[in-house]
């Protein structure tokens, strides 16, 4: 098993930002009728999301969630030793958008910055890899970012998924704290890639054609726009979710009783519901954000702590945390984190003017 | 399990009236076989058979008696 422990590293801090704009899902009912948006909120619990101006990328509402986060937590920013961005939306094809970050948040030549390519699963993935590299030095912080507008990348017609994905972004900043063990168990199955999948635009097929086609759901698109396979991606949710929980328990020998929170990925109500019940969880341990927010891939987990959290006060959490989806690529781990450091979501409709490169400029 | 337990528990799973389905029945041509009610059936099969369908399973139904073909322990 793919099983990873550090010790003695804890979380100090996470804060959300997401777009200002926010559009509810009886906004769609214009073009999709009022049976399918009411069917879609009973199917998925998701009410409303917000959605990233044109402008603003993952890459800026990753910064303002880092804004954030330093402006409840003033560190030397030099003690940075590492940063990674987590996200499947950057800025350009290349360089990767960690090195805009580290320039718009003053990050130090000697702190180490790369992007991670994961989506519903990142935070699990992204907080081992921040561990693993802060355990292997002896820095004082590390700094795990994520960033998605999936929005940008739906057919506005596809009434599948356009209500369903809503876009954020997430700062946590890492410490050495004695006493925190965390151990991951990390999984991913590339033979089932095409269960969430946007072909075009990357090398293996960069400039196809924008005709749309009939897809095997029933639904019209063309390359350029993802496909989900919403029944395959749900018998997936349902049984290797839990299993993946099953196994981390048995292997971390705790229970159920051992955690006071359970986060998981937000991608419909649905599935988390078919969690808690096989998995007999506590119905009041399990904070759910994807009514206001939607799914917003990776970033659903932290941004639930924030929602379910941002305002308390003095809790310990010790949470069970789970992301599952695209690759498909899924996790789970323990974290420990007062509730002191879990800050409010922000809204935000700023954005890097400076990122758009004109020709002639360079 | 027999046959009318089956039948039974599937109209159960697709919310629809005791007796109205036989395994013949198209499962294309029913107004309640939604996406939602697919993704019931997996809960179904979950639950009562302990059993992992998949997306390409349920793709593959084409009437009751497919469903029916699968409900075994």
């Amino acid at each position: 098993m793919s099983v990873f422990k550090s010790s003695g590293i804890g979380i100090a801090g996470v804060a959300c930002a997401v777009p200002k704009n926010n559009v509810p899902v009886e906004s769609f009912t214009s073009v999709f009728g009022e049976e399918v948006t009411s069917k879609f909120t009973s199917g998925t619990g998701i009410k409303a999301t917000f959605k990233a101006l044109p402008e603003q990328t993952a890459s800026d509402l990753a910064v303002d969630a880092a804004q954030e986060l330093f402006s409840h937590i003033d560190i030397d920013k030099s003690e940075i030793g590492a940063m990674f961005l987590v996200t499947q939306s950057p800025d350009y094809r290349r360089p990767s958008s960690a090195s805009i970050v580290q320039l718009r948040l003053g990050l130090p030549i000697d702190c180490s910055c790369m992007e991670i390519n994961l989506g519903c699963s990142g935070f699990v993935y992204g907080l081992q890899t921040a561990m693993a590299m802060m355990s292997a030095s002896d820095y004082k912080y590390g700094l795990l970012l994520m960033g998605e507008t999936a929005t940008k990348l739906v057919d506005p017609l596809d009434k599948s998924i356009v209500m369903m994905y809503g876009d954020a972004g997430a700062a946590i900043l890492l410490e050495r704290k004695d006493g925190v063990e965390t151990t991951s168990l990390l999984r991913s199955d590339g033979s089932r890639y095409k269960a969430i999948v946007l072909p075009a635009g990357g090398f293996r097929d960069m400039n196809p054609g924008h005709e749309r086609f009939m897809c095997s759901d029933g639904i019209e698109r063309s390359l350029y726009d993802i496909f989900m396979d919403g029944t395959s991606v749900f018998s997936f949710s349902i049984s290797d979710v839990p299993q993946a929980i099953t196994d981390y328990l048995r292997l971390t020998e705790t229970t159920v009783a051992d955690y006071n929170a359970f986060l998981f990925h937000q991608a419909n109500q649905f599935i988390i519901k078919q969690l808690i019940r096989k998995m007999k969880l506590p119905n009041d341990q399990v904070p759910l954000s994807l009514d206001r927010y939607g799914n917003t891939g990776g970033i659903s987990i932290p941004l639930t702590l924030c929602d379910a959290y941002g305002d308390k006060s003095g809790e310990k959490l010790k949470a069970l945390i789970c992301g599952f989806g695209i690759g498909l690529s899924w996790g789970v781990a323990n974290i420990e984190v007062d509730t002191d450091k879990i800050y409010p979501i922000v809204q935000t409709e700023d954005y890097y003017k400076e990122g758009k490169l004109i020709p002639g400029q360079y | 399990m027999n046959n009318q337990e089956k039948l039974a528990l599937i109209e159960e799973t697709l919310e629809m009236d005791e007796g109205t389905l036989t395994p013949e029945t198209v499962l294309a041509d029913l107004d309640e076989y939604t996406s939602m009610a697919k993704l019931s059936l997996i809960v179904m099969f979950d639950d009562e058979f302990d059993k992992k369908v998949t997306g390409a399973e349920v793709k593959a139904f084409e009437t009751v008696a497919d469903i029916m073909s699968l409900m075994e322990k």
